[in-house]
């Protein structure tokens, strides 16, 4: 967490170099709540843009960076509730749009919204992981895989410290308190 | 320590691809508009940032004024001494600086100011139509300058 820290206090103080590296980190959680609630497109990439204009101006405020996944989360489900009451108020009574719902049954529903849910708390995690390991498990999660000796290279480590680490970082994702609580729950994700 | 878990790490890194693949692709399009939204940070140690603590298109609340009414959108930032209300409708933006007093009023879009209005006694102001894209509330009153969080309105 202290690498986290860092960035937030340095994209504060005004290090653009640092906020890069935060919305390089944290769009993929972003992305992730404004699918889950339905937006695509043009929608989406508004809300994301409000989002990050909204983050710039709030940076001093996070004192606890881990408080950050929690804070786009929230902003973001807000925006996109904006965006579809709006577009709601633009249809015709009767045929409200319902976002996901409309050719699934309420189980699907429900599926899609615990998986989304689990989605986010990987991807909250994976932001929080120091640079190098967060990278390495980026690589690794790709389909189809790449082999060791291609990871490696890329990031210019030792073939045979990728097992350490993968280890490390996934132990450290699986620490993280909203995987944790998912795991203590989960049926799928064994423990 | 780490205790080494093959089959759980496995399990728990396919959940991780297919969390990652939910959001691809990632486009240079998102990265640069997110990157380029610290280009708005604001350097002025003496302007005051008024969060946006209350919108009606969230939340509904018994109101500040009255029933809350269709097409009419409430937003309500504060500062440390000073809030702005707002009433967005199609048509115009309405608001008030609270307490209420004489206040300069401008509303900056992306693309850099839209319209500049002045409060009254009360502190009511009107603006025209809002333009798409974000949009926030800077205003100077008596005793202090405030800007508000971005907003679409």
């Amino acid at each position: 967490m202290e690498e986290l820290t860092d960035l937030v206090r340095a994209a504060a103080d005004g290090d653009e170099a640092a906020w890069s590296r935060l919305v390089t980190r944290y769009l993929p959680l972003v992305k992730s709540v404004i699918r889950s609630l339905g937006l695509f497109g043009a929608d989406g990439e508004d809300v994301a843009q409000v989002v990050w204009l909204r983050l710039v101006e709030h940076l001093k405020d996070l004192r606890e960076p881990r408080a950050l996944a929690g804070w786009l989360r929230t902003t973001t489900r807000n925006e996109c509730l904006h965006v579809l009451k709006n577009s709601r108020r633009a249809v015709p009574v009767g045929t409200e749009f319902e976002p996901r719902a409309a050719a699934s049954d309420s189980h699907e529903v429900d599926e899609d919204l615990l998986q989304a849910e689990r989605h986010q708390a990987l991807l909250a995690a994976l932001a929080e992981l120091p640079e190098h390991q967060r990278n390495l498990l980026v690589l690794l999660a790709a389909d189809p895989p790449l082999p060791y000796a291609e990871i490696a290279r890329r990031l210019g480590m030792r073939p045979g410290s990728i097992g350490p680490t993968r280890a490390r970082a996934l132990s450290k994702l699986r620490q993280s308190p909203a995987v944790a609580a998912l795991l203590e729950k989960s049926t799928e994700v064994p423990r | 320590m780490t205790t080494p878990q093959p089959a759980a790490d496995d399990q728990l890194l396919r959940e991780l691809g297919a969390a990652l693949r939910s959001v691809e692709p990632i486009t240079d399009q998102e990265l640069a508009t997110a990157r380029g939204a610290f280009a708005w940070r604001t350097v002025d140690d003496d302007l005051a940032l008024a969060a946006l603590v209350f919108d009606s298109s969230i939340e509904d609340r018994p109101l500040v004024r009255g029933e809350p009414v269709a097409d009419r959108r409430t937003l309500v930032f504060e500062a440390d001494t000073v809030s702005v209300e707002v009433d967005a409708t199609p048509d115009a933006v309405l608001g008030r600086v609270v307490p209420p007093g004489r206040a300069d009023i401008s509303l900056l879009g992306v693309e850099g100011p839209v319209s500049t209005t002045t409060a009254d006694d009360m502190g009511s102001f009107a603006l025209g139509t809002a333009p798409p894209g974000p949009v926030r509330f800077l205003c100077r009153t008596a005793t202090t300058r405030l800007v508000t969080d971005w907003v679409r309105l």
